[in-house]
């Protein structure tokens, strides 16, 4: 008997439940089992060692089904020891705090330059991949819902809807890429519907993965605002629809959701849904600057001025601020600036202005 | 005629020290193999009241609560302190000392199920796991699995051994991708085909979830071990069939007729939004099993295994019933004032179903805890339950009553607060009405399910017995009230990283709260597989045909 101090375990011959007490030594690499009816001695290369798992017995199996189990400590690790067993890596990081909190560090950072770089990143290497008609299908059931539930047919004069046609139609003629699109991409009208006496959607214009831009008639009747500054909208979802953002989009917000759900999941689906709301709308920031600079390169490109941006969000914003503070008064602490998808309008207007100011 | 108390087992002052006992145990124990040795054997009761003596006053929170119970025995007068010591020093054994084992071997004892983990130990698993599993684009998470099975199952004892999980990696891989890829049809489907097509689909994948159920319990029994002994369902496809279609087809019957009717509503229900966070609760789906205990500890929740998404999800889709009725309640509402009103065929088929699913819901927990358990097999033994299904309906309306109530109680105190405050005047008041009516309303979330799992846990175990031997389950409503609500308050405030401290507390007051009645030496007696059965159910077999499933 080589080791000092011997080491006591309880044996199990895998075919019935019965406890053996045994000793067990070691002896130039192989284990000795003591206490059975003769003394079983197995190679250390036959016995699978199981990983120290805190207090847990460790159990050292045998091929035959046969196994001992023993108490973690002193004992076991000298025996192991004269064995000649080596722990495996992870077992020895796992065992270490300092190593814990590194990997803390790790998974935060991992998480966080995942979201800001990586996952945008992988969602505009795939987007492109997509077929058209994946996404025409897409947004033709997206549109047929929206259809249904929340808007209704426009009411603007053909003669209205005309100007604005031709409009549109010069500035997607401008970029041959969006030529992939076929007869998808068009400008489509229509009204935001009055949900139970609430006022729908209100003024705004949207892009559609497929192509279609849906402009509402309460956006063409804002006050104030000219044909250009409605085009120069158009352009800006034109962006959206030429950059694939919608796409990009329900790519990072699945993800996130998917990872956000698993990670709070099981705290609770509410809380995960909230969380990936909030992370999902700080996406379409990028993506608002991206269709910005796209609709002002569209417009220099026709000859028309980006300022007519710059000005329709202006208006925009003034229609929108009027609303929420009524709002507000109306419900305090409803609106928060972290949740609105069009942020910081003043910064991207000044952003126009000092890009294209001297025009 | 009292035992003598662990310590005169041992030899031992009262009181000694956890070094003391565990030196103690294994000189003790050293001495009985020697003697077994040299030919002199010692009788297998002393080591049975060896091993007992370790399990108890070897564990420091176990050794806390013997000493009380000690004290106050002697308190009461009835400490018996003149029993001989069964090892007074290991190597002054007098056989005569011995108290007369053949007494004892009858009395059922109760042996007490013992988790041993911890959340600091659970926590370093965990977050390695979390990073490799990133590092390697979620590839880990299958051998992060195994290692967090095996954390569980060994480190949670009876009579002193522990289990064990053989789970295959590559084979909780395969499943795994094979569950995704269904998942990716599922919600495909659901995308890009018309309802009809998408109705077929479903209705021809049905045969499917009764298999999957069917193969995750097999494969989570056969990866189970005690003793170097597998556990093992015997459940069939057809019986699966016959416990989990009924219920499936009742959901989607639902399910249709709620479609029908939502045509003709104004709710808009089909927008991106709603579809990512269906992505993000079926993700939460899959999650959901993430860290199961044991197997004799998993049975708890019924829809925790993920065997039966059917049953877990039925707790949910109540209370998405419940919004539904009430935007049915709306949808009425409108239609009575020009809206196209919704055909009142389907209207009236989709409250008959409504009404029909809640109805059967106990009903139907209470079939697949049968099936789950009446299929299982330790070895050659079986577990037979006498669950009574009038106590799941019991569980069923006091669980749905404490929502219910809580709800109430915020209603009312919105009425009131509103009328009294007034118009116009919000601010402070109007925040703490709000944060007080939250907590009140996951108060009663809470309460449900503490008291749902509570109760269910206690009339499963304490009518399920194994061979001969019967389980006793003494949860309590108030303990896991706190349990659970504590948890998920500390998780949140912690951003998550309380998360293994919170599954390590459930874990350790599940296995102090199970015990197994039997004689002392009882459990030395199971058979294993291989002795009288030819069909070998090896390891290798379960890893190449089965697919750990979590639906």
């Amino acid at each position: 008997m080589s080791s000092s101090s011997p080491c006591v375990a309880v044996y199990f011959d895998g075919q019935s439940s019965r406890r053996h007490p045994v000793e067990l030594a070691a002896e130039a690499g192989v284990l000795q089992v003591a206490g059975l009816a003769e003394i079983r001695r197995v190679p250390l290369a036959a016995i699978r060692v199981s990983e120290p798992q805190g207090r847990a017995p460790r159990t050292l199996r045998f091929g035959d089904g046969a196994y001992c189990e023993v108490e973690q400590g002193e004992a076991l690790l000298d025996l192991l020891d004269a064995l000649g067993y080596r722990e495996s890596g992870v077992v020895r990081l796992q065992g270490r705090w300092r190593w814990s909190v590194m990997a803390l560090a790790m998974v935060v950072m991992l998480l966080a330059a995942g979201y800001q770089w990586g996952l945008p990143w992988g969602a505009k290497q795939i987007a492109p991949r997509i077929p058209v008609s994946t996404m025409a299908q897409l947004s033709d059931g997206v549109l047929e819902t929206l259809d249904k539930h929340m808007l209704s047919p426009s009411s603007l004069s053909p003669g209205r809807q005309q100007d604005l046609q031709r409009g549109f139609q010069r500035l997607a003629e401008s970029d041959p890429e969006l030529a992939a699109y076929g007869a998808r991409l068009q400008l489509l009208f229509r009204r935001a519907k009055r949900v139970r006496g609430a006022s729908g959607i209100g003024p705004n214009a949207f892009a559609l993965p497929g192509g279609q831009v849906v402009l509402l008639d309460e956006l063409v009747a804002l006050k104030d605002i000219s044909d250009d500054e409605i085009l120069a909208v158009l352009a800006h979802e034109l962006g959206h629809v030429r950059q694939r953002h919608g796409m990009q989009q329900l790519i990072q917000s699945s993800v996130a959701a998917a990872v956000t759900a698993a990670y709070l999941g099981d705290v609770s689906i509410a809380v995960s849904g909230l969380a990936a709301l909030a992370l999902e709308s700080a996406y379409s920031r990028d993506m608002e600057r991206e269709a910005d600079a796209y609709a002002a390169a569209t417009l220099l490109r026709l000859n028309a001025n980006p300022e007519d941006l710059a000005s329709a969000l202006e208006k925009l914003e003034a229609f929108y601020a009027g609303k929420e503070k009524s709002a507000k008064e109306e419900e305090p602490g409803k609106y928060t600036g972290w949740l609105d998808s069009h942020p910081d309008t003043r910064e991207r207007v000044m952003r126009i202005r000092r890009q294209h100011g001297g025009k | 005629m009292s035992m003598p108390t662990h310590y005169q087992t041992l030899g031992l002052p009262e009181g000694a020290g956890i070094d003391e006992v565990r030196a103690a145990c294994n000189k003790a124990l050293q001495h009985f193999i020697q003697q077994q040795r040299t030919g002199a054997p010692l009788p297998m009761e002393d080591f049975e009241a060896l091993q007992a003596a370790r399990a108890e006053i070897g564990d420091p929170r176990r050794k806390a609560r013997y000493d009380q119970e000690l004290a106050a025995r002697r308190a009461s007068g009835d400490g018996n302190r003149t029993t001989p010591a069964l090892f007074s020093g290991a190597t002054t054994i007098a056989p005569a000392a011995k108290p007369a084992p053949s007494q004892n071997a009858d009395e059922v004892s109760e042996h007490r199920f013992q988790f041993t983990g911890s959340g600091g130990e659970y926590f370093r698993i965990w977050i390695t796991n979390l990073l490799y599993t990133l590092l390697t684009l979620g590839m880990y998470s299958a051998w992060a699995k195994v290692r967090r099975e095996q954390y569980f199952h060994r480190n949670t004892l009876l009579d002193g051994s522990g289990f064990d999980y053989h789970g295959n990696p590559v084979a909780i891989l395969k499943g795994r991708m094979l569950a995704g890829l269904l998942l990716v049809i599922y919600s495909s489907s659901q995308r890009f085909f018309p309802w009809p097509v998408y109705t077929g689909v479903l209705l021809l994948a049905l045969p499917l979830l009764p298999w999957l159920v069917q193969r995750s319990l097999v494969f989570r029994a056969r990866n189970s071990s005690y003793r170097g002994l597998r556990f093992d369902f015997h459940g069939s496809y057809r019986t699966a069939c016959a416990t989990l279609l009924p219920y499936a087809l009742c959901t989607i019957f639902m399910l249709w007729s709620a479609h029908m009717v939502a045509e003709t509503e104004v709710e808009p229900e089909y927008t991106p939004q709603s579809l990512r966070f269906q992505i993000a609760e079926d993700m939460t789906q899959t999650n959901h099993q993430e860290t199961t205990p044991p197997i004799l500890l998993a049975q708890q929740e019924p829809w925790e295994t993920g065997a039966d998404d059917g049953a877990r999800k039925s707790v949910d889709e109540l209370a998405g019933i419940l919004a539904k009725a009430r935007q049915e309640e709306g949808a009425k509402e409108s239609a009575r004032k020009k809206l196209p009103s919704p055909d009142p065929k389907y209207a009236i088929m989709m409250l008959l179903s409504i009404l029909l699913l809640s109805l059967c819901t106990p009903w139907f927990l209470y079939s697949i805890n049968r099936f789950r358990l009446n299929h299982l097999a330790f070895a050659h033994a079986r577990f037979r339950s006498h669950i009574r299904v009038g106590a799941f309906y019991r569980i069923a309306i006091i669980a749905g009553l404490m929502p219910t109530l809580s709800m109430t109680l915020v209603a009312i105190l919105f009425s009131v607060s509103a009328a009294a405050i007034g118009a116009g005047r919000f601010s402070a008041v109007f925040i703490s009405i709000f944060l007080l009516s939250g907590a009140l309303l996951y108060l009663g979330i809470f309460s449900g399910q503490a008291y749902t799992q509570s109760q269910l846990n206690n009339e499963i175990w304490n009518e399920t017995e194994l061979e001969k031997y019967h389980f006793s389950s003494d949860q309590s409503f108030q303990d896991l009230l706190l349990i659970l609500a504590g948890n998920f308050l500390l998780t949140l405030l912690t951003l998550g990283l309380y998360w293994p401290w919170a599954k390590v507390r459930l874990a350790r007051y599940r296995a102090d709260h199970l015990a197994l009645l039997a004689p002392s030496g009882a459990l030395d007696e199971f058979a294993g597989q291989n002795s009288t059965d030819d069909r070998a159910i090896g390891e290798e077999i379960a890893d190449a045909f089965d697919f750990d499933i979590a639906l």
